[in-house]
């Protein structure tokens, strides 16, 4: 790794080629690199796994773009809503390392709706995104297309893990149709436990994944079925922090040593838990961006608890 | 900039109900089949009979004599409806949000059903067909189709 930055298009000095080199995303043996677009690739390396020591950073989460939506009363343009939150992003004091995007990319898994969230989210300055698959990404063809476009290297498998910075960050799907709705399911599980015998226990670990991994209501779908297993192979570790989408507004629980943050999306906003029914609800104009926004997190050395802030657009 | 929403309604209190909730709708389900199995079996999708932890329960209501299924407010009304062999039903989204009409057994499948759009599906066949919306599986309906 003797070539760190190969190109550098946008003056930021990260090279979207050349990410490969200069940032070690080595968890559990996949290696993680932006290419032209922002596509994701991934290599394999042979015998790395764990974490080093914790170095302050800050990375970004963005959540439920749904491409492809309209409601004239809630919003008609959520590609300009997205983008709108992409010039917050841009204009931060300190560039995000990474971004997350927790699922619900695209409304419909439409082609043309994954290439419009390909062009807005390249547009983030940042080392690297990442996602993790949403079931309105899953709908006609059980989440192909969206792993070949946002997990190209792993396309037969919707997880992954990766190192950064002395953080162990671990991308779950749980956000399948029908059955699979709200499950992680036992080859995910088994993937899980074997991912994390590699990981030290003073390692902060950052799981992201689409549906909430507490149960925030059921009767809404609201919650992940399996989740109780997953918690329970988080639960040796000291740190851990639950990053999850979906719902489509900010809320929060702490269990034991696992802190779970829901975000809200850039697109439309729903109803709080148990409130009328689930889904887009109508609001005046000046009030949707008030309910849009990102999340900014802050990894700090010597800190188990990531400092967490929740923007809005209005 | 507007840096904090206000603070999320749902109480610890609730949690602890949504918590026992859960049991509820395990105990109230029944062991149905998994319908797609080729989904089940796709690599990395959650899946698979072997992790059905629950699957959308049946309808509780009771059974409504209708030809005419609303989708609204995430729920079909009459989530429960009886007709005759040789009827068509027709189920129309008044729901801003898009959903599917999806048999269990995939005897009938909607497509996704934008806001106002209907699908209009003829039983030929005597039975109990349970069905959902693929997108929101808590969303559950029921056609029984009774014989000459």
């Amino acid at each position: 790794m003797a070539k760190y930055i190969e190109r550098n298009e946008q003056q930021d000095g990260i090279d979207r080629r050349g990410f490969l080199k200069c940032m070690a995303w080595a968890g559990t043996g996949v290696m993680w690199t932006v290419g032209a677009g922002g596509l994701l690739s991934a290599c394999t390396l042979p015998g790395v796994g764990g974490a080093s020591k914790v170095e302050g950073f800050s990375f970004v989460q963005v959540s439920d773009s749904h491409i492809g939506f309209s409601a004239v009363g809630v919003n008609t343009d959520v590609t300009k809503t997205l983008e709108q939150v992409v010039e917050r992003i841009n204009a931060l004091p300190q560039q995000p390392a990474l971004v997350l995007h927790t699922g619900d990319l695209s409304h419909l898994a439409k082609p043309d709706q994954f290439d419009t969230v390909q062009q807005v989210m390249g547009t983030i300055k940042t080392g690297g995104v990442f996602y993790v698959g949403g079931e309105h990404d899953v709908i006609g063809d059980n989440g192909a297309n969206f792993r070949q476009r946002f997990l190209p290297k792993t396309p037969d498998q919707s997880w992954y893990s990766m190192d950064y910075k002395g953080v162990h960050f671990i991308g779950l799907f749980n956000a399948g149709l029908e059955d699979a709705f709200g499950l992680l399911g036992k080859d995910q599980l088994d993937w899980l436990a074997k991912d994390l015998k590699s990981v030290n226990h003073d390692t902060p670990i950052v799981v992201f994944a689409h549906v909430p991994l507490y149960a925030v209501y059921q009767p809404w779908g609201w919650y992940t079925k399996d989740s109780a297993q997953a918690l329970a192979l988080l639960k040796p570790f000291s740190a851990v922090t639950v990053l999850n989408g979906h719902i489509h507004q900010v809320l929060s629980q702490v269990e034991g040593n696992i802190r779970f943050h829901i975000a809200n999306s850039t697109a439309f906003p729903q109803h709080h838990p148990g409130d009328g029914s689930p889904g887009a609800y109508k609001l005046p104009a000046d009030q949707l961006l008030r309910t849009l926004g990102y999340r900014q997190i802050t990894v700090t050395p010597s800190q188990h608890e990531l400092a967490i802030v929740d923007t809005t657009l209005g | 900039m507007d840096r904090q929403r206000a603070a999320p309604r749902l109480t610890r209190r609730e949690i602890g109900i949504a918590g026992l909730g859960l049991a509820v709708l395990l105990a109230g389900c029944g062991k149905q089949a998994t319908a797609d199995a080729g989904m089940a079996n796709m690599p990395g999708m959650a899946g698979g009979a072997a992790d059905a932890v629950a699957t959308p329960a049946p309808p509780a209501a009771t059974p409504v004599a209708a030809t005419a299924v609303t989708i609204q407010n995430f729920a079909f009304a009459p989530a429960v409806i009886t007709v005759p062999v040789g009827t068509a039903v027709t189920w129309t989204n008044q729901d801003i949000e898009q959903h599917t009409v999806t048999a269990r057994d995939k005897t009938f499948d909607s497509g996704v059903l934008a806001n106002g759009k209907s699908f209009r599906f003829t039983f030929s066949k005597a039975g109990t067909y349970d069905y959902n919306c693929i997108i929101h599986p808590e969303m559950v309906g029921r056609v029984v189709v009774s014989g000459q």
